[in-house]
C-alpha cells in the first residue's frame, strides 16, 4: 500500500478500519478521532500552501478562526440550517480572505511572504480578542443539527469531509493549474517561462488553503460548541506548520499523521503526567530533525522510497542514440507528419523573420551588458549565439523572453513587436526557453511535466516529443533523473507547447560526449520536425557545427560577426581575433 | 495626537532595534529569525526574575544580557551546524522551531501571567513645544540611533564588517580563505541576542507584557525589516519607529485604539502593494 | 618526501554517494601538477576533499610532514593550503581592495596583488561583480595568494574565459610555481594545462587511472583534444 497514493485496496481497507473504529470505540475516543480528522484538514491545507506551492504559511489557524466565527454566527442566526451546510459556508466565506491576501502579495515571495502571514495572524488574533466568538457571551454553544449532534455521526462527517477534500485536491494537483503550484515553488522564473501565471497560481493556493482551513474551523465550532481565541493564536498556527513539516502533509497519510500527533501527543503527556505544552516542543524538535535530514517529512519520505523501489528497474534517463545517416532524413524522423506539416507550411507563407532583435541595449547601472545588438532568426533555422561567458548571451535571452525589467531597442516575433508583454505572455505567444540551471520540477513526473509545459497546446504533441528525445516512461518522477536528462526533458516540454521559437541556453552542459553529439543532431532537426526556429547558446563548437546553420558571435556585449556556420567558424580573422591562434590548430 | 505619537516612540524604538537585529542576521547569515524577540524576552525575564530575587539591578541586567547572548549564539551554532546547507526557507522554519521552544521554556520558567517590570530609566519628563516628552522616550531613541549607527559603521569600515559582508555572499569561500565563518555567524547571533534584550528592557516597563506577548513583538519588527527589504538597516529603523508612532497615535483615536495592534499588518499590505508594483524576477538563471 | 602535498588512499563521499575512491596523488613544490578527467569524473569532489569542504571518508592528506585530514576548512587554509573553487568566486558586492581585505588589510598584500596583476590596480575601487571574467579570475588568484599559501588548488581556471585571458593566467601560474609554490590544476580542457604542467593525473569514475609526464600525454592526446579547439568550451553544469 502506498500511503500517499492509496490504491483501491488500500483505500478500501482504510475506510473499513475507520468505520469499524467509529462504531466500536468509546465516545471519548471517537471524539478524539474527529479532532484528528479536523486537524488533518488543516495540515493538508499547509501541505498545499507550504509543501506544494512553497509559501511558508503562519496563519492557517487564523483562517480556521474565520470559518469557526462564521459557523458560530450562522448557528445563532439560522438555527434550523443543516450543520454540514454551515461548515461549507464557513469555508466558502474564508476563501475570499485568502484570495485577497494572495492578490495583495502577488509579487512577494519566500520568507517575505511568511512575514505577511504572521502579520495577518497577529492582527486577526488581536481583533478576535476584542470581541469573543458569537454565542460565547450569551453562553449559547453551536449544536450541530441532528444527526451530527451524535459524536459518531460527527466523526463520519469530519472524516468524510477530509476524504472528499483530499480527493479534490489530488485531482487538482494533477491539472495544469495544480502542477503550476509545484512549478512556482521551484522557481517563479522557470514557471513563468512555462507560461504559468505566477501570481494567480500562488493566489489560488492561498485561497484553497483558506477554504480548507475555514472548513476545519467550522467543524471545530461544532466540535467544541464554544470557541475561544486560545485555539487560534499565531502560536498554534506555527505549531501546526511544524507538525505539517514533520509529517509531510502534502500527502494524505502525512496529513492524517499530523492530526494524530497533534491530538494524541498531548493526550499521552496528560496520561503520564507531563505538562501538555511539552507536546509543542516535541513536535518542533521533530520538525527540526526532518529539516536537518532534508528530503521531506516522514510520510513524504516513505512515499519517495516506495516510488524509488517501484522504478528501480525502469529506465530513468533520456537515452539519446546517435542518429544514423538515413534517419537524419527529415521525413523518416517526422513522428506524426500530417499534424505537423500544416504548421510548417504556415511559416513558409510568412514574410517577416521569426525573431527579430533590433538595436538591443541593456545596461545594469553603468555597466552596459549589451550594446546595439541586431539579430535575426529566420523561420526554420537553428541559429547559434556564441561568445565567452559574460559576453551577454544569457542577458539577450532574458531580454527576448521578457525577464528584464527594461531594455532599449525592439524585439519582434513574426514582425509584431512584443515589448508590452511579460514573460508569461511571451511564452504563450510561442517564445520558449530553457535555462542554464536546470529547473525541471523534481517533485512531479515526466508526464505531468510535459502536460504542464504544453499548457494550452494540450497533449497533442507529447507522444511525438517523447519519441523524438527518447524520454523515459511518463510515470518516472523527475527527481530520479540525472541533470543531463532533465535538461533534455526541459527541451521536450518546450517543444510540446508548439513554440514559434525555442531559445536553448547551453543544452549540452552536463551531457557526455556521445549524448551531446546525439542531442546536437536532434536540435538540428527541430525546425523541420516541429516547425519551430531555434536560437542556440552553446560553448561546445562541435555541438554548434552539427546543430546550427547560422551563427552570431557576441563579444563583450557587442555583435562581432554573423553568418553561415562554416564561414564564420573557419574565418581566419575570427579565429585570430576571438578563437585564439594556438588552440585553433 | 502628537502626545500619542511621542509616547509610541518607545515601542517604536524597540521595534526598530529588533528590526535591526532581524535585518543584520538575515543579511549576514541568511536566517530570518522569527525567534528574535523571544531571545530578548528570555534575557529581559531573567533580568526581572533576578531583580525580583533582590539581586542588584546592574548584575541582573548583565545576567539577562549574558543569558540571551549565549542562548542566541547557541541557537546560531545549532542552525549553522545542521541547517547550513538547506534553503533559506528551511532555515526560517528552523527559527519558527526556535520560537516554539523558547515559548515553551519561557512558559515553564516564568509562567504566563504578566509581571510588573521596573523602569531602568528614572521617571522624568519635560515639556517640548507643548508636548510632554518623557526621559525614557529620549533615551530609547538615542539607544536606537546609536545601535544602528555603530552597526553601520562597523559593517562598512572594519575588517570584521568586510568579512561579514563577504560571508553573506559566499560563506564557503570565506572559510577557504582561512576565516572561521561559523564563529562569525555565532558571534552575529550572540550580538543580536544581546541587542534584543536591550530592546525588551526598553519596552517592558511601559507594557508589563507576558513572555508570549513579548515574543510576538517580533511581528512589527519583521514588518519594519521587510519594508527595508531585509537589507537596509536605516529603513528598518525608520519603519520601526514609524510603526510605533502610528500605533501610539492610533491609541488616542476612539474606536481604533483596541485594534491598533493590527496596524503593522495594514501597513505591510499597503507598503508591499506599492513597493512591488513592478515585476521583479528572482535572480537565478 | 616532506615537501608538498601528499594524498594517500583518499575516499570522498557526497552524502551517501562515494565519488572518489582510493586516490593517491602527490603535488611537489615548485611544479604544476595537472588533474584531468571528463565532466563528472570526480575532480571537483577530490579537491573539495583535499580542502576539507567534504570530509575524508578514508585515507590521509598531508602537507609536508603534517596530517591535515581531520582539520577544519579554515585552519587548513592557515596551514598554507589555498583552494580556488570553480566559478567566479569573487565577493561581487565588495570592491577589489575589499576582496583582498577579507584576507588581509595590509598594504603589502595589496602591492603584491597589483604587482602581479597591474590591471587590478586600475580597478581597485570597482565592485568585483562588475569586473570582466578574466579580471575576476585574477582577483581570485590574488586573493588566494594573500593567504600566503605553499600549496594552491585551482578548479577550472579557464572556465568561460577567452583564450587570451587563459594564456595570461597560465603564465602567472608558471611564475608562481617557479617561485616555489606547488600547484594542483584541474582542467577539463587538457591542452592548456598540459602545456604548463609537469606531471598529470587522469581521473575516471572517481579513480586515478593514469599518471604520466604532461609532455607525453600531450603528444598522445592532441588528436583527441582537437574537437575542443575553441579552448573556451564549458560543458560543466555551472554551480548555482
Amino acid at each position: 500500500m502506498r500511503l500517499g497514493k492509496p490504491t483501491h485496496l488500500g483505500g478500501g481497507l482504510f475506510l473499513l478500519v475507520l468505520v469499524t473504529l467509529g462504531l466500536i470505540l468509546p465516545t471519548y475516543w471517537v471524539y478524539l478521532l474527529s479532532t484528528v480528522a479536523i486537524t488533518a484538514i488543516i495540515a493538508r491545507s499547509i501541505g498545499l500552501v507550504t509543501h506544494q506551492a512553497g509559501i511558508i504559511t503562519l496563519c492557517q489557524m487564523s483562517f480556521a478562526a474565520l470559518g469557526g466565527w462564521a459557523v458560530s454566527y450562522l448557528a445563532i442566526a439560522w438555527p434550523t440550517a443543516p450543520f454540514p451546510l454551515l461548515v461549507l459556508i464557513g469555508g466558502t466565506v474564508t476563501a475570499p480572505v485568502g484570495l485577497l491576501i494572495g492578490i495583495a502579495t502577488t509579487r512577494v515571495r519566500g520568507v517575505e511572504l511568511a512575514v505577511v502571514t504572521v502579520g495577518f495572524a497577529t492582527a486577526l488574533d488581536l481583533v478576535l480578542r476584542q470581541g469573543s466568538f458569537p454565542g460565547v457571551g450569551e453562553g449559547t454553544p453551536v449544536i450541530p443539527s441532528a444527526p451530527f449532534d451524535d459524536p459518531r455521526w460527527f466523526f463520519a462527517l469530519a472524516w468524510a469531509l477530509l476524504i472528499v477534500l483530499q480527493i479534490g485536491i489530488r485531482a487538482l494537483s494533477r491539472s495544469v493549474h495544480g502542477l503550476g503550484w509545484t512549478a512556482v515553488r521551484v522557481s517563479e522564473r522557470a514557471a513563468a517561462a512555462l507560461g504559468v501565471r505566477v501570481g494567480g497560481t500562488k493566489t489560488s493556493a492561498f485561497a484553497l488553503g483558506a477554504l480548507f482551513a475555514g472548513i476545519a474551523g467550522g467543524l471545530l465550532a461544532g466540535q467544541y460548541g464554544l470557541l475561544t481565541t486560545a485555539v487560534f493564536t499565531p502560536l498554534t498556527s506555527m505549531v501546526h506548520l511544524v507538525t505539517a513539516v514533520l509529517c509531510g502533509a502534502s500527502v494524505f497519510g502525512g496529513a492524517v499523521l499530523a492530526g494524530v500527533f497533534v491530538v494524541f501527543i498531548p493526550e499521552l503527556l496528560r496520561r503520564i503526567g507531563l505538562p501538555l505544552d511539552a507536546a509543542n516542543a516535541l513536535l518542533a524538535l521533530g520538525a527540526f530533525d526532518v529539516l536537518r535530514r532534508g528530503g521531506g517529512g516522514l510520510v513524504e519520505k516513505l512515499n519517495d522510497q516506495l516510488q524509488e523501489r517501484a522504478f528501480r528497474n525502469t529506465r530513468v534517463t533520456c537515452q539519446l542514440l546517435p542518429v544514423s545517416d538515413e534517419r537524419l532524413q527529415v521525413g523518416a524522423m517526422q513522428p506524426d507528419g500530417a499534424a505537423l506539416q500544416g504548421e510548417t507550411v504556415k511559416h513558409q507563407t510568412l514574410q517577416a523573420a521569426c525573431l527579430h532583435v533590433d538595436n538591443l541595449t541593456v545596461a545594469f547601472g553603468d555597466h552596459r551588458v549589451l550594446e546595439a545588438v541586431n539579430l535575426t532568426v529566420e523561420h526554420e533555422e537553428v541559429h547559434a549565439l556564441i561568445g565567452p561567458n559574460g559576453a551577454g548571451k544569457s542577458t539577450l535571452v532574458d531580454a527576448v523572453t521578457g525577464f528584464l525589467p527594461s531594455y532599449e531597442g525592439r524585439v519582434s516575433l513574426d514582425g509584431k513587436p512584443i515589448e508590452r508583454f511579460g514573460p508569461r505572455e511571451r511564452a504563450r505567444l510561442g517564445i520558449r526557453r530553457t535555462f542554464q540551471h536546470v529547473h525541471a520540477i523534481d517533485a512531479i513526473t515526466v508526464e505531468n511535466y510535459l502536460k504542464l509545459a504544453a499548457g494550452a497546446a494540450g497533449s497533442e504533441r507529447i507522444p511525438a516529443v517523447r519519441e523524438f528525445l527518447d524520454l523515459p516512461d511518463g510515470g518516472v518522477p523527475i527527481r530520479l533523473m540525472d541533470v543531463g536528462s532533465r535538461r533534455i526533458l526541459e527541451i521536450a516540454g518546450a517543444l510540446a507547447s508548439k513554440p514559434e521559437i525555442l531559445l536553448l541556453d547551453e543544452p549540452a552542459a552536463g551531457l557526455g560526449e556521445a549524448e551531446s553529439r546525439a542531442l546536437a543532431e536532434r536540435v538540428r532537426q527541430i525546425p523541420a520536425v516541429f516547425g519551430c526556429a531555434v536560437l542556440l547558446i552553446e560553448h561546445d563548437m562541435g555541438f554548434v557545427r552539427v546543430a546550427s546553420t547560422r551563427v552570431t558571435i557576441l563579444d563583450d556585449g557587442r555583435l562581432l560577426t554573423s553568418g553561415a556556420v562554416s564561414e564564420v567558424l573557419d574565418d581566419p580573422r575570427v579565429i585570430a581575433a576571438y578563437l585564439g591562434q594556438e588552440t585553433a590548430s | 495626537m502628537l502626545d500619542g505619537i511621542i509616547s509610541g516612540l518607545v515601542s517604536g524604538s524597540t521595534y526598530a532595534i529588533l528590526a535591526v537585529c532581524v535585518v543584520v542576521l538575515y543579511r549576514l547569515v541568511g536566517v530570518l529569525n522569527f525567534g528574535q524577540a523571544a531571545l530578548g524576552a528570555l534575557g529581559a525575564y531573567v533580568c526581572y526574575a533576578l531583580v525580583g530575587a533582590e539581586v542588584s539591578l546592574a548584575l541582573a541586567v548583565f545576567c539577562g544580557l549574558a543569558v540571551a547572548s549565549v542562548t542566541a549564539g547557541f541557537s546560531g551554532w545549532v542552525l549553522a551546524r545542521w541547517l547550513g546547507e538547506p534553503s533559506a526557507i528551511a532555515r526560517s522554519v528552523g527559527t519558527v522551531v526556535l520560537l516554539i521552544l523558547l515559548l515553551t521554556a519561557g512558559f515553564r520558567l516564568f509562567g504566563d501571567s504578566p509581571r510588573a517590570m521596573p523602569s531602568l530609566v528614572p521617571e522624568a519628563s519635560f515639556d517640548l513645544g507643548g508636548v510632554r516628552v518623557s526621559l525614557s522616550t529620549v533615551i530609547a531613541l538615542l539607544v536606537t540611533i546609536a545601535i544602528a549607527g555603530v552597526l553601520s559603521l562597523l559593517l562598512r569600515y572594519t575588517q570584521l564588517g568586510i568579512r561579514l559582508e563577504a560571508m553573506s555572499e559566499r560563506p564557503l569561500t570565506v572559510q577557504l580563505l582561512g576565516v572561521n565563518s561559523r564563529q562569525l555567524a555565532v558571534g552575529v547571533w550572540a550580538a543580536t541576542g544581546l541587542l534584543s534584550t536591550l530592546a525588551m528592557l526598553l519596552i517592558a516597563p511601559t507594557r508589563n507584557p507576558t513572555f508570549e506577548s513579548m515574543s510576538f513583538l517580533v511581528v512589527p519588527a519583521l514588518v519594519a525589516g521587510l519594508l527595508g527589504a531585509f537589507s537596509n538597516v536605516w529603513i528598518a529603523v525608520a519603519s520601526g519607529l514609524a510603526i510605533g508612532a502610528v500605533e501610539g497615535a492610533g491609541a488616542r483615536i476612539e474606536g481604533l485604539a483596541d485594534y491598533r495592534g493590527a496596524i503593522p499588518f495594514a501597513i505591510i499590505i499597503v507598503a508591499l502593494i506599492w513597493l512591488r508594483r513592478r515585476e521583479v524576477w528572482d535572480a537565478a538563471r | 618526501m616532506t615537501s608538498g602535498l601528499r594524498v594517500e588512499g583518499l575516499t570522498v563521499k557526497r552524502g551517501d554517494l562515494t565519488i572518489c575512491r582510493d586516490v593517491d596523488l602527490t603535488v611537489p613544490k615548485g611544479e604544476i601538477t595537472v588533474l584531468l578527467g571528463a565532466n563528472g569524473a570526480g575532480k571537483t569532489t577530490l579537491l573539495d576533499g583535499i580542502a576539507g569542504v567534504l570530509p575524508a571518508a578514508a585515507g590521509s592528506i598531508s602537507i609536508g610532514a603534517r596530517r591535515i585530514d581531520a582539520i577544519p576548512v579554515h585552519r587548513r587554509a592557515s596551514l598554507g593550503l589555498s583552494y580556488v573553487e570553480q566559478g567566479r568566486s569573487v565577493f561581487s558586492r565588495l570592491t577589489v581592495v575589499q576582496n583582498l581585505a577579507v584576507v588581509d588589510r595590509s598594504q603589502h598584500t595589496r602591492d603584491k596583488a597589483f604587482e602581479l596583476f597591474p590591471r587590478l590596480a586600475d580597478k581597485r575601487n570597482v565592485r568585483a561583480g562588475l569586473l570582466s571574467g578574466g579580471e575576476q579570475q585574477m582577483l581570485i588568484i590574488a586573493r588566494a595568494l594573500a593567504t600566503r599559501p605553499t600549496m594552491l588548488l585551482i578548479d577550472e581556471l579557464s572556465l568561460g574565459l577567452a583564450p587570451r585571458a587563459v594564456r595570461m593566467l597560465m603564465d602567472t601560474l608558471v611564475k608562481l610555481a617557479e617561485s616555489g609554490m606547488g600547484i594542483l590544476l584541474v582542467e577539463q580542457f587538457a591542452e592548456v594545462a598540459l602545456r604548463v604542467g609537469t606531471t598529470a593525473y587522469v581521473m575516471e569514475r572517481g579513480q586515478i587511472v593514469h599518471t604520466d609526464a604532461c609532455s607525453t600525454i600531450l603528444q598522445d592526446h592532441t588528436s583527441r583534444i582537437s574537437p575542443y579547439y575553441l579552448g573556451v568550451a564549458s560543458r560543466q553544469q555551472p554551480e548555482p
